[in-house]
């Protein structure tokens, strides 16, 4: 399995990569990861490091990648070392190992695609260039459907849809807070509470309607952002009520879904998954959302969740005010989460990624005997439109 | 006398830059090509699978039937009607280790579908080259053609 961007950074497709080799490790498969890292980085012993990484302006945003003759030399080296079956590639469109690896394969392939961009001049311009190594991908993944639409639009081919895997047993088995569950109602929200399209301003007009009558209600917020911007926005009625922990690591996150009576996933728009959603899931913690589409995919339709109109402060503080008065309600919700969230989690996500594998070894020319190559060319002449 | 030698070199090289680059799409047509049998021959084995699976519920049993007898000529029907029937049936009433087993055949025949339909796609696509049609690249070997199959709606998961 080939990661194209730096493990000293720690982001979805590294999660990813590392989350799905721990996996199929489990599931008894011999993995071994190549990635851009330096050496005595501390790493999972099946992880070779392939090398400094640049911080490349890509995509948007700064991506640590892995090229040039040390990085070619690396991956050679590492190809040779292990007799694999089958290479699985991460983004091999990013300019990093994984194209490198590509382009040196000669083994069936997968390629998960991550990048949901839907308009990328690089991938546009690099299309002819990258078209023939590109003819070497047997199978292809995507993790998410927007993911997918860039494969068939931008880069023609078709894509098997498998989400992102999730670490279910942090947030089933975490400990609360100290003090946590407390009484009088809490309510969480997980994100960049200061990006308006992540709702918060809505949040806090349904929650203005909600303090009123209760005295002890709490905002419990996780997440990046100006605290004191945040508290003005609140107002005076409300300010006394909020408690921020900022930005607190993936344990820290668990700890606090465990903690509050109720999620408030507030987003207007511009959702593609929703992985705070399958983990508020996975804690067990009730989960009240906008009604997006991505949203109501993750929530299986409402009933692993509800579903609010977005941007609608009165529908959101009725539902919550519900929700907090009905501890049947909240344990009938976790219980429905948490068998939602199965469906993410790493073993269960890492045998439908096993099924992509063998289809993809299925398809392996070399399996084909040089004899056999004419009866099924003459099948597939007959085959119809 | 030098002009003239300069542009024979420069002929020369440009003559084996054309050559290379039309041995290079030629390499390149044959690996799809076979890219493409092998691919056929995965998703024949996954649509058989899924007959089997099917037949070994005793439910569907004619579409089941007709679908591992099917001449290749109309195979997308035989395998849509399996298809549908096979989307109509109860899951709960089943046996639970075979409607495992037929989910898992039906998410096979997916992927094998895609994959197959990749290989079709990239194979056209190096076809339609001028360079390559001039050149009669392909040579005797018939066009690919997409796989087309109704796919169930409700996939697993997300």
């Amino acid at each position: 399995m080939v990661c194209p961007y730096s493990l000293a950074a720690r982001g979805g497709v590294q999660a990813h990569v590392l989350g799905l080799a721990q996996g199929l490790r489990d599931l008894g498969h011999q993995v071994q990861v190549l990635a851009p890292a330096v050496a005595g980085a501390a790493l999972p012993e099946f992880v070779t490091a392939a090398g400094r990484a640049v911080r490349v302006p890509y995509n948007g945003s700064v991506a640590q990648l892995a090229f040039g003759p040390v990085a070619v030399t690396r991956v050679r080296r590492w190809l040779r070392a292990h007799d694999f079956d089958l290479l699985h590639l991460h983004e091999p469109t990013a300019p990093s190992v994984s194209l490198i690896a590509l382009a040196l394969a000669d083994l069936p392939v997968v390629a998960t695609f991550h990048m949901a961009t839907t308009r990328s001049w690089a991938l546009a311009a690099a299309h002819g260039l990258l078209q023939p190594p590109m003819e070497k991908i047997t199978a292809r993944i995507a993790v998410s459907p927007l993911a997918r639409r860039v494969q068939v639009e931008y880069l023609g081919g078709d894509a098997v849809e498998i989400p992102n895997g999730l670490d279910v047993a942090l947030f089933a088995t975490a400990s609360p807070l100290p003090g946590y569950p407390r009484r009088g109602g809490t309510v969480g929200f997980v994100g960049r509470f200061d990006e308006p399209r992540k709702g918060m301003p809505v949040l806090l007009a349904a929650l203005r309607t909600l303090a009123r009558t209760r005295p002890e209600l709490q905002l419990l917020v996780v997440g990046h952002g100006d605290t004191a911007t945040l508290r003005r926005a609140a107002g005076p009625a409300l300010t006394s009520r909020i408690r921020v922990l900022g930005a607190v690591g993936e344990q820290g996150k668990a700890a606090m879904l465990r903690s509050v009576d109720v999620l408030g996933v507030p987003a207007t728009g511009g959702e593609s998954f929703g992985v705070v959603l399958t983990e508020a899931l996975a804690a067990g913690t009730p989960v009240v959302a906008s009604d997006l589409d991505a949203f109501r995919r993750v929530l299986d339709g409402g009933r692993a969740g509800v579903l609010v109109s977005p941007a609608a402060p009165t529908a959101l503080a009725g539902v919550l005010g519900d929700l907090l008065d009905d501890p049947a309600r909240r344990a009938e919700l976790a219980t429905a989460g948490r068998r939602r969230a199965a469906i993410w989690d790493w073993p269960v996500i890492a045998r439908r990624v096993l099924q992509v594998y063998e289809t993809a070894i299925a398809a392996d020319p070399r399996r084909l005997a040089p004899g056999s190559a004419v009866p099924i060319r003459s099948l597939l002449t007959r085959t119809p439109r | 006398m030098r002009g003239s030698g300069v542009l024979l070199v420069a002929g020369l090289a440009g003559t084996a830059v054309g050559v290379l680059g039309v041995v290079r799409a030629a390499v390149r047509l044959d690996r799809l090509h076979v890219r493409t049998d092998a691919a056929w021959a995965a998703l024949d084995d996954a649509l058989g699978r899924r007959a089997h699976a099917v037949r070994a519920l005793d439910a569907c049993l004619t579409a089941a039937e007709a679908a591992l007898r099917a001449e290749p000529v109309i195979r997308e029907d035989v395998e849509n009607e399996l298809g549908r029937a096979i989307a109509v049936l109860d899951r709960a009433d089943l046996d639970p280790a075979c409607a495992a087993r037929l989910a898992d055949a039906e998410q096979r025949v997916m992927i094998a579908r895609r994959v197959y339909n990749d290989a079709v796609r990239d194979t056209l696509a190096l076809r339609s080259r001028r360079m390559v049609r001039w050149l009669r690249l392909a040579g005797t070997a018939a066009l690919p053609q997409y796989f087309e199959i109704a796919e169930p709606q409700d996939g697993a998961g997300a």
